[in-house]
């Protein structure tokens, strides 16, 4: 600290025999000014090298603002009627898109849309109807996968030809029966959400119609009453048998 | 004493008294104000695309500084050294801190 104080006693001695003669004064101010526009000259000098190294010195020959016409309309964002088109190449068609309808493009273009789904339901629907009708039981199968496909499709046969005669079905049936159920009630019916669909797009291509569709959830509602009584019914022998 | 010795007292006395700051932006503004930034600039320019950019940056700077010292005017000059002859007596007439 003794050793500081010295120092700055020092200077403040120098430095006050300098200002209290005037010539001293007048160079000091001088030799002070010129460091400072010295190392100013510095500054620009690196700036310009600098851009010079960069290749940016051409752009800012153009001093004076051009004025052409009247202005676009500006936002603080920048001008606002602009539209600033970001494009995208499709991978699957090799389109080039913009990017504000990408998402609904790829939707459509790999067969995502609710439209497509509707349509290749119905195909799907329609072409095991053809085969049913064509030449479904007539060809034979080599391969057990094949066989267990064809009971599998003749277990639906008989569901879309018996369609009204489901109520006299036996207690297995009872799964196949669910589906018309689920038109009212959706408690039971969960696992057999592709067959309800293929069921409903039957129903519906055979000849739909709002008067159809009442008179059939009447019907099913009595269906279901019937039933109901018919479960109890099947359950109460059961029942008196294990008590004997 | 030797007149680089001056500059050494000045500036450490101004660094004391945190003046060194305001002293040099009062300096630059001045030098903005009357031009002189824009003329050093293009004759930057100038100096660097006639010599091909200068292969050293100090081979630039030994040539912008005395011509950039030439192209002060006179006038700015003259109110920049009365300003601040009068900021160093200031600040000799204050108390020194013990």
């Amino acid at each position: 600290m003794s050793r500081n104080q010295n120092v700055l006693s020092n200077i403040d001695r120098e430095f006050h025999d300098i200002v209290s003669s005037k010539e001293l004064l007048r160079q000091a101010a001088e030799r002070y000014l010129d460091k400072i526009i010295d190392t100013i000259t510095i500054g620009i000098a690196l700036g310009i090298h600098r851009s010079k190294k960069a290749k940016v010195l051409d752009s800012e020959k153009e001093v004076t603002p051009k004025e052409e016409g009247p202005r676009p309309c500006v936002d603080i964002f920048g001008p606002y009627n602009f539209k600033k088109k970001y494009e995208c190449l499709c991978c699957n068609c090799d389109r080039i898109v913009e990017a504000s309808g990408f998402a609904p493009h790829l939707e459509v273009c790999m067969g995502m849309g609710r439209s497509r789904s509707r349509n290749a339901s119905r195909r799907i629907a329609n072409n095991s109807r053809e085969r049913e009708n064509s030449t479904y039981g007539s060809i034979p199968s080599d391969d057990e996968d094949d066989m267990d496909w064809n009971s599998g499709d003749k277990r639906k046969r008989k569901k879309d030809r018996n369609g009204n005669k489901k109520l006299k079905s036996t207690p297995k049936k009872i799964n196949e029966v669910d589906p018309v159920e689920t038109i009212n009630i959706d408690v039971e019916g969960e696992a057999d959400d592709i067959l309800n669909l293929r069921d409903l797009l039957q129903d519906f291509s055979r000849g739909p119609s709002p008067a159809d569709s009442v008179s059939s959830s009447g019907s099913t509602k009595r269906r279901d009453k019937s039933k109901s009584k018919k479960r109890k019914d099947r359950s109460s022998p059961n029942s008196s048998l294990n008590l004997n | 004493m030797s007149q680089k010795y001056y500059e050494d007292t000045v500036n450490s006395k101004l660094e004391n008294k945190h003046a060194v700051e305001r002293v040099s932006e009062l300096v630059r503004v001045r030098l903005v104000e009357c031009g002189w930034r824009d003329q050093v600039r293009l004759a930057c320019r100038k100096l660097s695309e006639e010599n091909d950019g200068f292969n050293n940056f100090d081979e630039l700077i030994a040539v912008v500084t005395p011509t950039a010292r030439a192209m002060v005017p006179d006038s700015v000059k003259r109110e920049l050294l009365h300003e601040l002859e009068l900021i160093l007596s200031n600040i000799d007439k204050l108390p020194s801190k013990k």
